[in-house]
Order: C-alpha cells, then sequence, then structure tokens
C-alpha cells in the first residue's frame, strides 16, 4: 500500500523533472515547478506518515523535512539551469544543506569538513574551470546561453531510468523495521566504544574529570589496568585522585561526559581504520601527480607529434577544431 | 459350365530353349555399339548396320524358336525379382527373367522382328542426313524400342511385360521428340509419354490386382489358377480387372479417349512412325488383351465395353481421317482406326480376327507409311495432298506409288485382300453375335469400313493420279516439318489457301529426290510381304486348308480365353454354330459378309475416285455446299477440327491444372517465400536495426543504456528481496 | 501563534541539543528520521544520475556526479546513525577524499578536451560508436 503511494509520488517527481528539463515554454517550467514541489511533499508526507513519531523527535523530523525541501530543490536546480556558473552556486547550496542534514544526524564533524572541503575547495575548483573553459553566449551568435547548455538530451529516457531506480532505492525503505533488541544492542556497544575511546585520550579524560567534581587532580589507573570502565546504566567510572589525598577513589562520570564527535571520528580513524588512512594520503598525491602532468603545457610537443597523440589523422575532415595551436 | 472342359495350355519349362533369350539380348547389345558409336564420334553408317544387322539375327532366332516349337514352354533364363517373407501363396513375389513361348508370342515376334529389321534397313537411308551423332542416337532409341518391345511380348510375367510397356513409351518418347530442336516435335514427344502414363496407370493398377488376388504374376501360374477356379462368383474389386487392363491397352493402342498422342506423334522421323505406331507399339495393347483374355471374364461387360470403344474410335477415327491433308496424318488415323478394329474383334470374341487383322494391317500400314516417307524424303518434306499430283507419272517414283496403290487397297479392305479376310472375320463375329450391340457395331464398321476406302484412295487417287504437280515444303532440308497446324487450313479440295513459299517457279527448278537402293529394296519387299500375308486366309477360303493365322491363335491363351468368355457370357453356341447359322441381310453369314464388304469397299473407292480423280472441282463445290448450310456446315467442321477433342482436353485438364500451378506459384513466391523465408530472415535484421542506436558512441547514451540495466536489475532483485519478507 | 511557534521552538531546541551531540548521539534514532534521510538520499543519488544522462556540458556532468557522491554519503551517515556506529562517517571522510582526488583530475582533462574541440559538449566525443 505505501510503496503504491511512493511510487506514485516517484511518478510524479519524475513528470515534473521531465516538465523542467524539456526546453519549453515559461508555462510548462512553472507548471513543473509547482508539481514538483508538490510531489516531493507528498513523498516526504508518505514517508513521515507510514512511520509513527515520538513527539521528542517531532524537531528533528521537522528539520530534516525542512533541509531535505532545500537540499533537493537546489539539486534539481543544479541540473535544470542552464548556466554553468549558477549550477555550481546551487550545488553549493545543496552542500550546505546536506551538511545540516549531516548535523542533524550527529555526523557534527563530517558536517563541517563537508562544508570546508566541498564547498570551499571541490567546487572552488570547478568555478574555476568554468570560468576558464566556458564560451560566452555572444561569441556563438547571441543566445543567451550556450546549445549544449540549453537543450537536455534525451531527458525522457534519462528520467525513466532515473526514477525507476528511485522506486527500487525507495521500496527498500518500507522494507521490515529493525527490531528494538537490535537498537540496544547497538546503544550499548556504542556507548563502550566511546568511553574506551575516551580511556586513550589523557587530557580529555581529565578534562572531564574535572569537570564533574573540580577537585580532581589526576587520573589513574584502575586495577584492572584499564583507565575506564562502563557500568550498566551507560555511566563510567574512573579512578581519580583528588586534590587533597593520594589515594585512588572511583569517580563516575555521566552520560553527558561522553566524548564529542569529532574525537569519536578521529580515534575510529587512527584506531581502528589506520591503513586507509594512509591510503587515502597517497591517492592525494596520485592526484596531485596527475594533475601537475596534465596541467603540463602542450605547446613542446611537435605538431606532427601532437597530431599523433590526438590520432586526429583518422579523423581528416571530421569536426577538428581549426585552432590546434593553441595551448 | 465348367472351363476345365477348354483349358489353357500348360507351359512345359525348358530352360533348353534358353538360346531364345538371344532375340531379347541382340537389340540389347546393338544399343551399346550405338552408344560407342556416338561416344567415338564414328561417322558412316556404322550404327545402322549395327541394328540391322542385330534385329535380323533376332528374326532368325525367332525363325529357328518357331521351327522347334512343339508347344507353350517357359524358358528361365536368370532369376531377376524373388522376395519370400513368409510360407503362404501371398507372401512372396516372383518375377525372373523368363520367356512365355506360346503360339501367340511366335506369331508376333515374327512380324515385330521382321517388319524391324526391314524398317532399320530403310531408315539407315532415310536417316543419312543425320550421320553422327544424331544416326547414333536414331538406332540407339530403335535398338531399345525392340528390346522393350521383345521383353513385352516374350516376357513370362506381367513383370517383364511391364518394364517392355515402359520401355516402348520411353523408345517412343526418344524417337518422336528426335529433332529435339523442333517445339512441335518436343510437345508431341511429352503428350505422347503422358498420355501413355494416364493408360500405364490402369495397366500397373490390374497388375495390381492380379497379384493382390491370385498371388503371382507369372502366366503360367495365373493360367493355372484360372483353370483351377471358377468364374463364378468373383468380388467387385476382382472384376475391376479386366477394366483397369483395358485402360492400359487403350492408352498404349490410342483409343478414345487417349488418342490424341498418335496424330501428333508424326512430329518424328517417318521410320519410327512405321515401326512404332503403326505396326508394333501400338499392338501392345492388342496383345494385352490377348494374352490375358482369360480374365476379360471376371466381369460380364468388360469385353462389351472392349468392343464399343474399339469401334466408337475406328469411326471417329475415320471422319477425321477424311478431313485431313497432310498424308500422314490420314494415315496416323487410319491406324487409330484400324486399331479399332482389332479392339472390336477382340470385344465380340474373335481373337483369331483380331490378331490377324493386327498382321496384316502392321504390312500394310508400315507399307503405307514408308511410301510416305519415301515421297517426304523425296520431295523435302512436302506431304500436303494439295500439292502433290501425279506421281506415278515421274520417272523413278513408280515403284513408290505402286507399292502405296497395294497397301492402299488393302486398306481399303478391297474384296479378296488379305484385310479383306482379317476384316471380314472380326464383322463376321460382331453381325451373327446373338447381342444386339454387337450386331449394331458390325453395321457400324462396315459404314466405317467404307470411309476408310474413300479416305485411303483420297490420297492416293490426288498424289499419285492426275496432272504432274509438285512443290517441295518451304524448309528444304531433309526432316519431318511440321504439319500438324496446316491440316485445318482451307477448304477440303485443292485451293492453295497457303502459299507456299517455293512458288511455282522455283517448282521447275527443284527436282525430286527419287528413293535409292535401300528404301525401294525396302518397299518391295514389304508390297510381297502385305500380299503374302494374306495367304493363310486364301489357304482356308480357297484350298480349304489349314489357316495358319487361325491355327497360331488357337492353340495359345487366346482362344482358350475366348472359350472361356463364350461359356462365362452363357452363350448357348459356340463360335461354329453361330457362323453355321446366323445370317446376315438373309443370306448366309459368309456370303452375305461378302456381298456386303464388297459392296461397302468399292463404294468407296468409287466416290473417292469421283471426286478425286475425275473431277477434283466437284470436291470444293461438296465442300462449299455443305458449309453454307447451317446444320450440315458442323459436319465438315467438326472433321477438319478432330472433333475438338483435343480442346476439351484442354479445358479440362491442362486448364485446370494450369491455374492451380498459377495459384500454388503465387503462394510459394509470396507466402513460402515471402513471409516465411524472407520474413524469418528479416527478424534478425529488424532486431538489429533495433539494437544498433545502443551503440551511437555518444558517452551519454551508454550512459543511458547502463542505467536502465542496473536499474531493471536492482527492480528485480528488489522485488525478490522484498517478495521474502511477505 | 503558540501552536505555530511550538514546534519551531521545539525545533531550534533540538538542533542545539544536536549540536551538544553527547546526549543525542547515543539516543535511538528516530525510525522516521532515518526513513527520510535515506528518502532524500536516494532522491539526491537519482537527481545527479539524471542530470549526468541530461546535461551536455563536461563540467556540469562531473558536478553532477558529485551530487551523486553526496546522496551516497547521506545515505552512509544516516546508516552510521542508525547502528550509532562512527565507521560509517568516517567512510565519508574517504569519501570526501577520493572526490577531491577525481574532481582534480577530472577537471584537468575536461581542461585539456576543452582545448582539442574548443567546446565543452560531450557530445563531440563520439567516436567509439557503430555507423
Amino acid at each position: 500500500m505505501v510503496p503504491t503511494i511512493f511510487y506514485a509520488a516517484s511518478a510524479a517527481a519524475a513528470a515534473a523533472l521531465l516538465m523542467l528539463l524539456l526546453p519549453a515554454a515559461r508555462k510548462v517550467r512553472t507548471a513543473g515547478t509547482v508539481l514538483g514541489l508538490a510531489s516531493l511533499a507528498w513523498i516526504l508526507v508518505t514517508i513521515v506518515r507510514a512511520i509513527p513519531v515520538t513527539d521528542s523527535a517531532l524537531g528533528n523530523v521537522g528539520m530534516t523535512v525542512l533541509c531535505a525541501f532545500i537540499s533537493v530543490a537546489a539539486a534539481v536546480r543544479v541540473i535544470t539551469h542552464h548556466r554553468p556558473v549558477y549550477s555550481a552556486l546551487y550545488f553549493v547550496l545543496v552542500v550546505i544543506s546536506g551538511a545540516a542534514l549531516f548535523v542533524l544526524l550527529s555526523a557534527e564533524f563530517v558536517a563541517f569538513s563537508l562544508v570546508i572541503v566541498y564547498a570551499g575547495a571541490i567546487l572552488i575548483t570547478y568555478l574555476f574551470v568554468l570560468m576558464l573553459a566556458q564560451q560566452s553566449p555572444s561569441e556563438t551568435g547571441g543566445a543567451d546561453a550556450v546549445e549544449y547548455d540549453r537543450v537536455a538530451r534525451e531527458p525522457a529516457a534519462a528520467v525513466t531510468c532515473g526514477f525507476v531506480l528511485l522506486a527500487v532505492l525507495g521500496s527498500v525503505i518500507f522494507a521490515s523495521p529493525r527490531s528494538a533488541a537490535d537498537a540496544s544492542a547497538d546503544q550499548v556497544a556504542a556507548v563502550e566504544r566511546a568511553w574506551a575511546d575516551l580511556g586513550r585520550m589523557p587530557d580529555a579524560l581529565l578534562e572531564r574529570a574535572r569537570r564533574t567534581d573540580p577537585q580532581v587532580r589526576m587520573v589513574v589507573p584502575r586495577s584492572n589496568g584499564a583507565w575506564i570502565e562502563t557500568q550498566r546504566d551507560f555511566t563510567a567510572v574512573v579512578s581519580v585522585q583528588r586534590v587533597d589525598s593520594d589515594i585512588a577513589s572511583d569517580l563516575v562520570l555521566s552520560p553527558a561526559m561522553l566524548p564529542e564527535n569529532t574525537a569519536r571520528v578521529g580515534m575510529a580513524l587512527v584506531t581502528r581504520f589506520p591503513v586507509s588512512l594512509e591510503l587515502a594520503g597517497v591517492i592525494l598525491l596520485m592526484a596531485m601527480l596527475g594533475a601537475v602532468v596534465l596541467a603540463r603545457r602542450q605547446s613542446e610537443l611537435a605538431d606532427d607529434e601532437r597530431r599523433a597523440l590526438a590520432g586526429l589523422d583518422r579523423l581528416a575532415g571530421s569536426e577538428a577544431s581549426p585552432a590546434r595551436s593553441r595551448g | 459350365m465348367s472351363s476345365a472342359n477348354f483349358p489353357i495350355p500348360q507351359a512345359v519349362v525348358a530352360p533348353e530353349m534358353a538360346w531364345v533369350g538371344l532375340a531379347l539380348l541382340l537389340p540389347l547389345v546393338s544399343a551399346v555399339l550405338c552408344t560407342i558409336c556416338a561416344a567415338a564420334r564414328l561417322r558412316g553408317k556404322w550404327p545402322a548396320v549395327f541394328t540391322v544387322l542385330a534385329l535380323a539375327a533376332s528374326f532368325v532366332v525367332v525363325l529357328r524358336a518357331y521351327n522347334a516349337y512343339s508347344g507353350p514352354v517357359q524358358v528361365p533364363i536368370f532369376e531377376w525379382m524373388s522376395f519370400a517373407w513368409g510360407d503362404g501363396r501371398f507372401q512372396q513375389f516372383t518375377a525372373p527373367c523368363a520367356l512365355y513361348i506360346d503360339s501367340l508370342t511366335l506369331f508376333w515376334m515374327l512380324f515385330v522382328t521382321g517388319l524391324g529389321t526391314l524398317i532399320a534397313l530403310y531408315a539407315s537411308e532415310y536417316m543419312e542426313t543425320e550421320k553422327g551423332a544424331g544416326y547414333a542416337r536414331f538406332f540407339f532409341g530403335i535398338s531399345i524400342f525392340l528390346f522393350a518391345m521383345s521383353s513385352l511380348v516374350m516376357g513370362d510375367n506381367l513383370v517383364m511385360l511391364y518394364l517392355g510397356w515402359e520401355g516402348v513409351g520411353l523408345a517412343s518418347y526418344l524417337l518422336i521428340g528426335f529433332d529435339y530442336q523442333r517445339p512441335s516435335a518436343v510437345a508431341a514427344a511429352k503428350k505422347a509419354f503422358i498420355m501413355n502414363r494416364i493408360g500405364d496407370l490402369g495397366l500397373a493398377l490390374g497388375i495390381f490386382m492380379l497379384w493382390a488376388n491370385y498371388g503371382t504374376l507369372q502366366y503360367s501360374q495365373l493360367f493355372q489358377a484360372m483353370n483351377a477356379g471358377g468364374q463364378t462368383a468373383v468380388d467387385w474389386d476382382v472384376s475391376l480387372i479386366p477394366f483397369l487392363l483395358m485402360l492400359g491397352a487403350f492408352g498404349k493402342s490410342a483409343q478414345f479417349p487417349l488418342f490424341t498422342w498418335l496424330p501428333d506423334a508424326m512430329e518424328g522421323p517417318t521410320p519410327v512412325s512405321a515401326l512404332i505406331h503403326a505396326a508394333t507399339m501400338v499392338t501392345a495393347g492388342v496383345y494385352l488383351i490377348a494374352r490375358l483374355y482369360p480374365f476379360f471374364a471376371l466381369h460380364p461387360d468388360a469385353l462389351a465395353t472392349v468392343a464399343w470403344i474399339g469401334g466408337g474410335t475406328a469411326l471417329l477415327a475415320a471422319t477425321i481421317g477424311m478431313a485431313q491433308y497432310d498424308i500422314k496424318r490420314v494415315f496416323a488415323y487410319s491406324t487409330i482406326s484400324q486399331l479399332g478394329y482389332m479392339f472390336l474383334g477382340l470385344g465380340v470374341g474373335t481373337t483369331y480376327g483380331a490378331c490377324y487383322h493386327t498382321l496384316t494391317h502392321a504390312f500394310f500400314k508400315a507399307l503405307l507409311f514408308l511410301t510416305a516417307g519415301a515421297i517426304m524424303h523425296g520431295f523435302a518434306g512436302q506431304l500436303d495432298l494439295r500439292k502433290l499430283s501425279g506421281l506415278r507419272h515421274i520417272p523413278g517414283w513408280r515403284l513408290v506409288s505402286w507399292t502405296m496403290f497395294i497397301g492402299c487397297l488393302w486398306l481399303a479392305a478391297f474384296p479378296y485382300t488379305a484385310a479383306f479376310f482379317s476384316k471380314d472375320a472380326i464383322l463376321l463375329q460382331a453381325l451373327t453375335s446373338a447381342r444386339w450391340d454387337f450386331v449394331f457395331l458390325g453395321w457400324l464398321g462396315l459404314f466405317t469400313a467404307a470411309l476408310t476406302a474413300y479416305y485411303t484412295f483420297r490420297v492416293w487417287f490426288r498424289v499419285c493420279c492426275g496432272p504432274v504437280h509438285f512443290e517441295p515444303a518451304a524448309d528444304a532440308h531433309h526432316g519431318d516439318a511440321p504439319h500438324g497446324a496446316h491440316d485445318a487450313h482451307g477448304p477440303h479440295g485443292h485451293e492453295n489457301a497457303h502459299a507456299s513459299k517455293a512458288g511455282h517457279a522455283a517448282e521447275h527448278a527443284f527436282h525430286p529426290h527419287a528413293p535409292k537402293w535401300a528404301i525401294s529394296t525396302v518397299l518391295a519387299v514389304l508390297a510381297i510381304g502385305t500380299v503374302a500375308a494374306g495367304f493363310p486366309a486364301y489357304n482356308e477360303a480357297f484350298a480349304h486348308g489349314t489357316n495358319w493365322a487361325q491355327k497360331m491363335i488357337a492353340g495359345s491363351s487366346a482362344a482358350a480365353g475366348a472359350q472361356i468368355v463364350e461359356h462365362a457370357s452363357h452363350a448357348a453356341e459356340t463360335a461354329d454354330i453361330h457362323a453355321a447359322h446366323a445370317t446376315v441381310l438373309g443370306m448366309e453369314a459368309h456370303t452375305g459378309l461378302l456381298v456386303v464388304g464388297a459392296t461397302a469397299s468399292l463404294g468407296g473407292i468409287l466416290i473417292a475416285a469421283y471426286l478425286h480423280l475425275f473431277s477434283r472441282a466437284s470436291a470444293d463445290a461438296l465442300r462449299r455446299v455443305l458449309m453454307g448450310n447451317w446444320f450440315t456446315r458442323w459436319l465438315p467442321i467438326c472433321m477438319e477440327r478432330k472433333w475438338f477433342v483435343d480442346e476439351i482436353y484442354h479445358g479440362l485438364f491442362r486448364l485446370p491444372l494450369w491455374i492451380g500451378s498459377q495459384v500454388l506459384h503465387f503462394g510459394d513466391k509470396h507466402f513460402l517465400d515471402g513471409v516465411l523465408v524472407d520474413g524469418i530472415a528479416r527478424i534478425p535484421i529488424a532486431a538489429g536495426k533495433l539494437f544498433r542506436p545502443l551503440y551511437g558512441g555518444a558517452l551519454q547514451g551508454y550512459a543511458v543504456s547502463m542505467v536502465a540495466g542496473v536499474a531493471l536489475v536492482l527492480a528485480w532483485m528488489t522485488w525478490v528481496w522484498l517478495r521474502g519478507f511477505e | 501563534m503558540n501552536a505555530f511557534l511550538a514546534p519551531v521552538s521545539s525545533a531550534i531546541a533540538s538542533v542545539s541539543t544536536a549540536l551538544e551531540g553527547m546526549g543525542q548521539a547515543f539516543s535511538a534514532a528516530s525510525e522516521a528520521q532515518i526513513a527520510l534521510s535515506l528518502a532524500i538520499s536516494a532522491l539526491l543519488f537519482v537527481i545527479g544520475l539524471v542530470g549526468f544522462m541530461v546535461r551536455r556540458n563536461m563540467i556540469i556532468m562531473f558536478l553532477c556526479t558529485e551530487l551523486m557522491f553526496q546522496g551516497a554519503a547521506l545515505a552512509m551517515i544516516t546508516v552510521a546513525r542508525m547502528h550509532m556506529d562512527v565507521s560509517g562517517q568516517v567512510f565519508v571522510i574517504f569519501i570526501l577524499t577520493v572526490a577531491a582526488a577525481e574532481a582534480a583530475l577530472a577537471l584537468g582533462l575536461v581542461v585539456l578536451l576543452h582545448r582539442r574541440r574548443e567546446t565543452l559538449s560531450a557530445e563531440v566525443w563520439s567516436d567509439l560508436g557503430e555507423a
């Protein structure tokens, strides 16, 4: 039942996207916009109504819906705008709303790194290249944008395929829910790991102990050698030495003292995924080398060599560009 | 009355007479030698030499066999077909290569081999312009023909007869179509062969039925079965046997309705017409019925059918022959007519009359055809009797004219000729029969005799008498020019509606090529033979001795069969009693028939003399009178147009078949070829065209198709996965 | 007014607690939020895919692939939140790394191709097809 509504909503969304993609009159595009927003709302409402929302989560859900609207609308604008620079800028909006969604999902570090790396670095690169390579409309004869930016290519086939995929992906959402037992098991494991992580961070541990009890002077290992011990009710106990005594006593840390997201991500990177970390570095190095190679000036090659490289001998009479000597 | 009183003579197995098989083997040897001549490209008359020698040798063998004859014998030569799949009578099939020699066989073989030799000798000169492969091919055909005819006549079982039957049909086809570059000859050959096949179907079915009911195909055993069992109660399918057999006989012997092939067969060279279509092949039907005569008692109306068909065909052919202008055509129709007499004879019960008439007819018809051939050979293919006249006054042509006169006289059954006696035997039996329809047929036969005499002497008076006048045919080269289409032109008389290209000027420059020694010798011998063929009858009539022919026939299965038939049809009297007590026109039978027959013959000759000798213009006048009146107009028209039988065939058979073939061709071309074959071929092509845009080369096109594939696969997988949750 | 502001204020409150992160991260995520986030990630991915197939400007095509990355990253984060495990977020960091590397190289190539044919249209590069 619910998947059917979802499919119908997807179909409506597909129609809307198609209307937006076709180089049609303004009225069609306006109608497409309206239909698109309506179908998006329909999709989201369908999902929300299918799954009950507790009151405490209502805010979260509401914000998620808002960010959803923004990111999807911006994404549509990315693909339908006839000017590339605007597409890139809308993409920035997508990234920002995506970061908001990440924050709502308790992934703060990733959210900010997304903004910094994506919107800050990658998108700037895109904008640079766009400015560099884009042809000005006045050169090509007066249209508002170049022809290959204005006219979409086989929108019907693309939209159909894409939204079939959407229906497939979306139907997974309405599959069986997770049992409560799994959820609590995950929770227990996560808290344990988090306390263990805190145990590896002496400064943070001391800081938290001090926050709990200002009299704490230092944290000492416990009798079993571990620095921190998780307890059943998600609290942890550490052995501390207070200012005015030398004996170690237990200090209970409340769940509010759990390490924050950034620390946990960092700890995971270093302890659980060290190899991937190194490899990521290697990838970046390769990318840098590749960029250097690609950006090499081509004028050192002779004309014949360049032609042979390009294999343009075989393309004699095709739409080979006249000015090859540049660059 | 049991037929045990008139047993068919039993055949004795005589392996020591295997040398008679040479008569069968020698023509085959000469055929092989002719092939070698053709392959070795020998020039000269070697093929003719081989053939004439082989045929003469077979004639000698037959003579020796005749001398050594003492009763029916069965001569095994080698084991040919013999299968047994059980022990019962109907679980074995034996058809050895063996000979059954009784007096009927010898009677037939004598004139077959004799005439064969003479005509081969004639053909050696007649075909001399065909030196090389054509010459050898001709004599190959003659040799094959004689081998097949010998197998037909001498074989001891129906399989050998059928082999010979088909073999003569094949030889006839090869020889009619000898000048294969002429479309009319090829068409005539095909027509002959196909029409024969229709008859052969009847013969084949008859043979099957015989085997199915008697369990054997060998004559000796069949006759034994006939001797032993009664003919009183037979199943309806067994009683069909005679009708099936007679269908075969009618096909081969050109009786109604299967006769139209014979006039067209005149497209072949004249020796072929003489040998095959006058003397030997066309008598195979008569031989078949004579040999298996006892089996014609299986149905009471079988022989009556034969008689009616024979009598009717005789009259029909005679009327057509009266209106033809091509000499060979006239003779062809007269052959059909005389064969009708033979079947009439068989039908009314006188096998002697039929067989004796076969003998006399063979001689005089061969003679007539050979004279026509000589005329054709000498006058560059001219055979139109409107364009030839007064031949007997031309030096060098006297022999031809007078031998033709003898032939015509015999054909017209002039009183006291051999043919007169043989025809007399047939008509006597018919007129003195107890059945009213046989009597009617007898009078019809007499009327036909008058017509025969008329048209025969029309030819002779026109061609050999009167003022000397001749025109060579348009194609001055040797060969039988197409005459078929020229028959029905113009009026009955002498008007030249068809302007000959030679014209009167060329007439004086053209010299007829008189026949040389080979042709002349043969004509003379044949003329003597024609006269001599009457000696058996003369012996009986004047010297009151034995009639050799009757003796030959009486000792064979034919005569015994006749007696069986007589008894099966519950005739109260024997043939002798018939002859003794019957009357013809109030006079005693023999005398009465003599008077009536002579009147018919002489009357015909006199009318022909008036219309074609004394006042030729009166023929035209008669025709004009007939054509003028609306009623009588149909008579000459039908006679000239051969009673439209060919047109009826065309409408009944050829046209529907042609329409059917057009329909099937259309269906085959458009449906089987177009829809099925081409259509199936177009499916992969269309599939290819459908899928080719996938490889357009555009990057995003590839992307779209990839995504489509992924979407479909994922959809299916998800569907399966989700179903697992239900 | 209150009825309208109440959800807004609770939304802001939830955001602030989210910014603190500690408590929220370890409580069970609301099913609706998970489902919504997954739906949004699917939508982003599909929109990026459609854009890749539809746009003919090479740079915008790559931008759409970045959109697809966004969708994938959101899905990762959502599932990490669902299982309260950080490794999903770690993987998103790697996605970010790879996306950066890929963007650098891809744009370099696009510039080269642009130099060859003086156009950013992807349709001029169709030599690999059948006739």
